[in-house]
């Protein structure tokens, strides 16, 4: 660096008395320590607003993808929502008129109608609400449970749909595992065993097989969840099915929101966890998850 | 006032086709309602029976947000293939978003007059039909 006490000398010679010069000799130092501790903290400053751009420019895109996302999200769940609340709305109405009609066949066609759209409307906010829960946190609070409670639970959750099938959950699960994460075990779980479950062949009652392993040499545990259903083309599909909003189309006369794959997915991720798929149409699907052993 | 040939009903919820072809059988619209749940199958039929179509007067209600293709996915094949009912059919797309995202697109077809949000009902309907019968252009119906 340049010294600025040389410098200011010479341009003082040429104004005043060389000795009035040495006289101020300290006063210029100290000139000079003040201009290089000023050059260091420019410096130091355009470093730390060369960073904070690149900082600033990261949120922004991590920003931007939220809004994509909240937007998607928005006009997904606004979409849905509107549809059973309509749905629900156009069946009173059809009511009213069939009832005064005292026509009991097409009220018991509305009232059955109005019973699966109420009880969508309840799925789709339950899993709206849950999405927007997840999206919101930064990193689920994992909170262990005991295996039996989560059995219980995905069981209560699929009971009706192994009823009207006469479907079967076959469970093979680690003595040593007795408790798991609950809200990821029980999402994950209920999400895929449901879906085995419900998107099933024509003329064969679905059985559903999870396989709860411990890795300690990995230190995971793997779940794995296979289902003798449909099955799904996925060169076709992969780039879309854990996509919010997404439906297959093999999805037949089967309602949903098409939240269920994508919400897994997000639990597994937010828990540094991984899943694969692999499917077969007409044979059936598996899922195999990775979990970081608590 | 009823020269409608066909009514052709496409959306992927079943809830929303049993309403929809009560109120329009309810009005006597057209002789034939043929109803799709599958958007691809309506593609499928529109492809199959493209000189017939093009020869009668048909009213399309046509669902916009649905799996694997949307309504206005389905345009775009139809346009692909060149179909002529695309020119002769009268499309009226469904929304119950009401989003600018929808009404933008609707402003890029041409060939569909209508857009609007559901449920349909007899006024709706009504302005479809009278329109369709002064032989007027596109129309925004969303409020």
């Amino acid at each position: 660096m340049e010294n600025y006490s040389k410098l200011l000398k010479r341009q003082l010679k040429k104004l005043v008395d060389p000795s009035a010069i040495e006289s101020l000799s300290p006063f210029l130092e100290k000139v000079n320590d003040s201009y290089e501790h000023f050059d260091a903290n420019v410096k130091l400053l355009s470093r730390s607003m060369e960073m904070s751009t690149i900082e600033l420019s990261d949120a922004n895109t991590k920003l931007k993808e939220s809004l994509e996302f909240l937007e998607n999200f928005n006009y997904g769940a606004t979409h849905d929502l509107k549809n059973h609340a309509i749905n629900i709305r156009s069946m009173v109405v059809m009511l009213k008129k069939y009832n005064e009609r005292e026509n009991s066949e097409k009220v018991n066609q509305i009232i059955t109608f109005l019973d699966k759209s109420s009880s969508q409307f309840i799925e789709a906010t339950k899993s709206f609400l849950l999405a927007s829960k997840i999206e919101m946190q930064k990193e689920s609070e994992i909170k262990l449970v005991n295996t039996n409670i989560i059995k219980e639970e995905v069981l209560n959750e699929c009971s009706s749909l192994i009823e009207e099938k006469d479907g079967q959950v076959i469970w093979n699960i680690d003595e040593s595992i007795t408790e798991l994460p609950h809200q990821l075990s029980k999402i994950t779980l209920s999400n895929l065993v449901f879906n085995g479950l419900k998107y099933s062949m024509a003329d064969v009652n679905p059985i559903v097989e999870v396989v709860i392993k411990r890795n300690a040499l990995e230190g995971v545990i793997n779940m794995t969840i296979k289902d003798n259903g449909r099955g799904m083309d996925l060169e076709k599909n992969r780039k879309n099915l854990f996509k919010i909003f997404s439906r297959l189309s093999n999805v037949g006369n089967e309602e949903g929101t098409g939240m269920g794959l994508y919400l897994v997915k997000k639990m597994i991720e937010r828990n540094s966890g991984s899943i694969e798929v692999k499917s077969k149409p007409g044979v059936g699907t598996t899922f195999e998850i990775s979990l970081m052993a608590a | 006032m009823n020269k409608l040939d066909r009514l052709i009903l496409i959306d992927d919820n079943e809830i929303t086709n049993f309403f929809n072809e009560d109120i329009v059988s309810e009005l006597g619209l057209a002789p034939d309602v043929i109803t799709f749940k599958d958007p691809n199958m309506a593609l499928a039929y529109f492809i199959e029976n493209d000189e017939e179509l093009s020869a009668l007067s048909v009213l399309v209600f046509c669902d916009i947000k649905m799996p694997e293709i949307t309504g206005f996915e389905l345009l775009e094949e139809m346009e692909e293939r060149e179909l002529n009912f695309l020119d002769r059919g009268y499309f009226c797309m469904l929304t119950s978003s009401n989003m600018v995202k929808d009404k933008e697109q609707f402003a890029m077809f041409p060939y569909v007059k209508h857009f609007m949000e559901k449920p349909l009902d007899h006024d709706k309907i009504q302005t479809v039909v009278d329109t369709f019968n002064l032989g007027l252009n596109k129309l925004n119906e969303v409020q």
